[in-house]
């Protein structure tokens, strides 16, 4: 039982922040690998913050903040211009320059930072006992704030007219155009969206287990295994996905041991990407011509 | 493979290449083909068909298909636009799994038999899944609609590329050098297949650096070379002039008389005639399945049907009791822009004008036409106000094209767009859409992600819904190919800043109700905008070849 | 003189791998984050065989292309299914499970002489040390100047292999499927073959130069098959150009000249490591805005 609520909770912030991948590639099809670099940069801005002395809440605040602007800045300075500079849209060249990005930001860290394990945390965590289980203190916080950040983002993509722009944004964003909504606004909120849910995944975890400029990358795969595996045509398959995997990841640990999660994550992927490559949520596509 | 179906299949003595027959054991009767001992029906079958079926997104594209192609027909394929002639002709050519039903090739001296669908250990064995590369061995090629071909090679590689069981496609014999002699026969053969296309001296030319014309000829070329005995061309006149089509034409009845290759050719309906001249047989794909038609019968059909069709619709909105007038044009390519004066309006004003537009879509030219001396001339006209104006053009001519550069979707390589007193060519779409100019697309133009509700709210149409009550909570992937483009159309023609209409094909998924709406929507619009619609449609002209 | 002699070995190894994976990026399309892994595979093999089964120096290349050969079957395999973007994912999967593999298959109770033994195969993050230098036919290969004349022989091999292979018809093969995959399967072409024939042997190619590094350097452990590495290769190939011999081979060069460069700016050790992949990131990023073709390259990577 313990194993499940482990793997749930892990799960949730699996999900979150497949939700911010999945903000991105929706709408433009772009594989957002510096994503691992904003989550890998989102914990040392707030541990320099605390450097500085800040209280912890200002600290959590300035990392988000900075992290959807560095997110924006992306768009704004890379994909945008390729995008015109290339009548069609190149999904290679994005990738790379992406890839890029990702490398100069966790360099930046080692070498602004350097590269050992830092945590936000003062002290051990706290603990709470319900029956049998053991929860600690950040997987509680995690855990309960993962959860209402998911049924908010659902509940603002159905009602909220901005929510329903972006949702349409995701679907056709060349109709909306055509009904006179700027797409390219509204493509750099998909980004700083994007930032803002991938920031909130990193401090969950920063704050229980700690940080290093290396995490990015692992966080990204993750990310997308989960959007994959659960339907990356939709916002309901990153959710189910993520949780997914957590739960399948904490089973791993606990039935082999930490060092086959990974392993056993893209065993999972490879697996679906041959029998099911559109998804648990998602619906066979028109199959044009191979 | 494995001969699922039990009757016998006699080859002729005359023509039949490769290998003798293969009897299979089994004895004579099933699926209404009676075979006795004196009579040798379908002797000359190189491809049959059984309850072929395909399905889309739940939507049954091909219900039902049944063909028996004899060697050396020359076989016309229509249907309307959505009527699964692609569906179909990417199937046949082993590009899309039928979901159902059987296909039988004989082309190539053997019985090859897929059955579908197919079954687990049939996918077991990788040589032989049904693709095109498998169903190629079996003597069926294809040209595509969009010329393709290699572009990083010249003529001579792109035929000599296709030459099947090549030795030195394999690394280990490239690596030793054995595939000299192959190699040399190859490009020898290549060199007089070139000449044999009138492409003799043009061998070294980069594949990207030919016209169109000729490109096409290379590519039947090459279906040729890699052993097509059948040959599926998809719209092999599109976009050509009228001695572009003459040329192809010649080469296509000589391949089919002097190597009795058997064609299958999909024509759009602006080309048609000339293929009728040439045709055998016609097949008419219509609800999914195939009703076989002779050229004659299919030649007075279009006499009848279309030239009536178009001028009647124009007179019922332009509220005209005469046939209205047009003004023609022609532009580049291929395309006639029809201005109709609607009665009671003199010209007003000029509403769009566009100035030596050039449009690429990648490496290729499609707005434009490149000049003998190397220089791109673009495309020129006005509409004003008061106007109807029409694009009738062939598929592929760039109808497309056209409208998303005037929408702002893509972005132009030379040229001006003058709307009313503004350059706009460096709008972007959102912008030109507050300047009331609205593009209808031809597809994907509603979100499948969005309930009915949800997209009215988008465009500011609350009001709308109380057309559309029984459809408010359906979501956008689940509505007919009629209602999403009856909810775009109203959307588009519902907008109160509408200033310019551009119609990208709008016809062609509405029924006989819809089109009625459409039609009387567009009336009352008239007078505060104008309408540039696409079609592909023409009246027979006696001027083009007929 | 010493010093150039090693710094020309690393180009020996590093050309060697552009080439490899130019065959891939430059001939198929397809962006392969995993090379780094094949290349490993090489050290790994030559490490293991020559301190284990006292192997000569051919015979322990020859297994070591083999095996790689073989194992490229994970990359070659999904390639038939997943373009683009998915192969890149596909590719890095594979990248971090090999990495995962030279890092785990350790016990914790082994010693150095378990090494190569089914518990301990690799000894995960202590490494391989005291791999002997090569030797062919009793000819040891000890000086720094007989292993630059290996290396460089075995570079001119290589590119004889590639050039032979690339000018015949497979390499026509190659390039049409790299135009146009579709159009290739439909006049009948074998598309998936040939892109298992080709991975096999640029991954086979990245192994060989594993050999060679593993015997110069004589220790080897899991950061060779880094992630980080990976995409210094990639970098290579993209900046230096695709699609013809001199773009590798520039941007081996301009890859190796690098980090000597920055020698000369007096940047401290802890973070020279650090600066030299900034400035490939940054390379990257500039060479696809400014000029996709690389360098030196005749073909856009689009």
């Amino acid at each position: 039982m313990q194993v499940i609520i482990n793997g749930l909770i892990s799960g949730m912030v699996i999900s979150v922040l497949a939700l911010g991948f999945n903000a991105v590639y929706l709408p433009s099809r772009i594989f957002f690998i510096a994503l691992g670099g904003i989550y890998a940069i989102t914990p040392f801005v707030a541990w320099a913050c605390l450097q500085y002395k800040l209280p912890l809440g200002v600290a959590l605040l300035v990392a988000v903040l900075a992290a959807m602007v560095l997110s924006m800045a992306n768009e704004f300075f890379i994909h945008s211009p390729l995008e015109k500079k290339n009548k069609k849209v190149s999904p290679g060249a994005h990738l790379i320059s992406s890839l890029g990005i990702y490398i100069i930001v966790i360099q930046v860290i080692a070498i602004v930072w350097g590269s050992e394990t830092k945590v936000l945390r003062e002290g051990i965590d706290g603990i709470f006992k319900v029956g049998t289980l053991i929860i600690t203190k950040s997987q509680a916080i995690s855990g309960i704030m993962s959860f209402f950040l998911i049924a908010a983002f659902l509940t603002w993509l159905k009602n909220n007219k901005l929510g329903i722009l972006f949702k349409a944004l995701s679907d056709n964003p060349t109709e909306l155009a055509l009904r006179g909504y700027n797409i390219k606004t509204l493509r750099l909120f998909a980004f700083g969206l994007s930032g803002f849910l991938t920031a909130i995944a990193s401090l969950f975890t920063a704050y229980e287990t700690g940080f290093d400029p290396y995490v990015g990358m692992s966080a990204f795969l993750l990310a997308v295994v989960a959007t994959i595996v659960g339907g990356q045509k939709t916002f309901i398959g990153p959710i189910i996905g993520g949780i997914l995997i957590g739960m399948i990841r904490s089973q791993v640990v606990w039935h082999f041991s930490a060092r086959w999660q990974d392993a056993f994550t893209f065993l999972i992927l490879v697996i679906f990407l041959y029998l099911r490559p559109y998804g648990i949520a998602g619906s066979k596509a028109r199959l044009e011509s191979r | 493979m494995m001969n699922k179906l039990n009757y016998v299949h006699v080859k002729s003595f005359v023509g039949s290449m490769g290998h003798g027959s293969r009897f299979s054991k089994e004895p004579l009767v099933a699926e209404g083909i009676f075979i006795n001992s004196s009579s040798y029906i379908n002797a000359a079958t190189v491809l049959s068909t059984e309850g072929l079926k395909k399905s889309f997104d739940g939507q049954e594209v091909l219900k039902d298909v049944n063909i028996d192609l004899q060697r050396g027909e020359i076989v016309l394929l229509r249907g309307d636009n959505g009527s699964g002639k692609t569906t179909l002709l990417n199937t046949l050519t082993g590009n899309l799994e039928p979901d159902a039903g059987t296909i039988n090739i004989y082309a190539n001296g053997t019985d090859e038999h897929f059955r579908f669908p197919r079954k687990w250990y049939h996918n077991l064995n990788p040589f032989d899944h049904f693709t095109p590369e498998r169903v190629s061995r079996e003597g069926i090629g294809r040209t595509w609609q969009e010329v393709r071909l290699f572009p990083t090679l010249n003529l001579q590689d792109n035929i000599a590329l296709s030459y099947p069981g090549q030795k030195g496609e394999g690394p280990f014999c490239a690596l030793i050098r054995s595939f000299k002699e192959q190699e040399k026969r190859n490009l020898n053969i290549s060199r007089e297949r070139l000449e044999k296309l009138g492409l003799k001296g043009r061998e070294k030319s980069s594949a990207d650096m030919i016209s169109l014309g000729q490109s096409k000829r290379t590519a039947i070329g090459m279906a040729l070379q890699a052993g097509a005995k059948i040959l599926f061309l998809d719209e092999p006149l599109a976009g050509l002039d009228e001695a572009g089509i003459r040329d192809i034409i010649e080469q296509l009845k000589l391949i089919a008389s002097e190597k009795q290759i058997t064609l299958v050719i999909v024509e759009h309906i602006f080309n048609m005639p000339a293929i009728l001249e040439i045709a055998t047989k016609v097949w008419t794909l219509k609800n999914g399945k195939i009703t076989i038609e002779t050229p004659a019968q299919v030649k007075e059909e279009i006499q009848l049907t279309n030239g009536f069709r178009m001028l009647e619709w124009i007179k019922q909105v332009g509220g005209c009791e005469d046939n209205p007038v047009a003004v023609e044009e022609r532009l580049p390519g291929g395309a006639i822009l029809k201005k109709f004066a609607l009665s009671g309006k003199t010209a007003g004003p000029i509403v769009l004008e566009v100035k030596d537009l050039v449009v690429h879509r990648g490496k290729r030219l499609v707005i434009g036409e490149k000049l003998p001396g190397g220089d791109i001339k673009g495309v020129s006209f006005k509409l004003c106000e008061g106007e109807l104006a029409l694009l009738e053009a062939p598929n592929g001519w760039g109808k497309t094209t056209l409208f998303e550069a005037l929408a702002g979707l893509i972005p132009i390589d030379q040229g001006v767009i003058h709307f009313y007193d503004q350059d706009i060519e460096a709008m972007p779409s959102w912008e030109r859409v507050r300047k009331g100019i609205r593009f209808l697309q031809a597809r994907k133009n509603i979100f499948p992600g969005l309930t009915v509700k949800e997209m009215l709210r988008l465009t500011k149409d609350e009001a709308l819904i109380s057309s559309f009550p029984e459809i408010a909570h359906k979501k956008g992937s689940d509505l007919s190919g009629g209602e999403r483009q009856k909810l775009s159309a109203l959307s588009l023609l519902k907008d109160r800043n509408l200033r310019l209409g551009l119609l990208d094909e709008p016809f062609s998924a509405l029924d006989k109700d819809g089109i009625q709406l459409f039609l009387d929507n567009i009336k009352t619009k008239l007078r505060d905008a104008v309408f540039f619609i696409a079609l592909p449609y023409i009246k027979n002209d006696k001027r083009r070849i007929a | 003189m010493n010093y150039i002699l090693h710094l020309l070995i690393y180009f020996n190894i590093y050309a060697i791998i552009a080439i490899s994976l130019n065959m891939v990026v430059g001939y198929t399309n397809l962006l392969s984050l995993a090379h780094a892994g094949y290349y490993a595979i090489g050290c790994y093999t030559y490490a293991l065989v020559t301190i284990k089964l006292n192997m000569g120096f051919l015979p322990a290349l020859v297994l070591a292309v083999f095996i790689a050969a073989l194992m490229s079957l994970a990359i070659s395999l999904p390639a038939w299914r997943f373009k683009g973007d998915f192969f890149v994912l596909v590719s890095l999967s594979v990248q971090v499970f090999l990495y995962s593999l030279f890092y785990n298959w350790v016990s914790s109770d082994s010693g150095i002489d378990t090494i190569g033994t089914l518990k301990n195969l690799t000894n995960g993050p202590y490494g391989i040390p005291g791999i002997p230098k090569p030797s062919i036919l009793s000819i040891k290969f000890d000086s720094i100047g007989m292993i630059f004349i290996l290396s460089s022989v075995l570079l001119g091999i290589c590119l004889v292999i590639s050039w032979n292979l690339l000018k015949s018809p497979w390499g026509r093969l190659l390039k049409g499927i790299r135009d146009d995959e579709l159009l290739a399967r439909n006049i009948g072409k074998n598309v998936r073959l040939a892109k298992i024939q080709v991975i096999a042997i640029a991954c086979g190619m990245a192994s060989a130069a594993g050999t060679v590094y593993a015997s110069y350097i004589s220790y080897i452990d899991p950061s060779s098959a880094s992630l980080d590495d990976s995409i210094l290769f990639l970098c290579m190939v993209l900046v230096g150009g695709v699609g013809n011999f001199r773009g590798p081979i520039v941007g081996a060069a301009v890859l190796l000249l690098i980090p000597e460069m920055l020698r000369f700016l007096s940047i401290p050790d802890s973070i020279a490591a650090n600066v030299r992949l900034l400035l490939y990131g940054l390379l990257l990023v500039l060479v696809v805005r400014l000029r996709p073709q690389g360098i030196a390259g005749e073909y856009r990577v689009e």
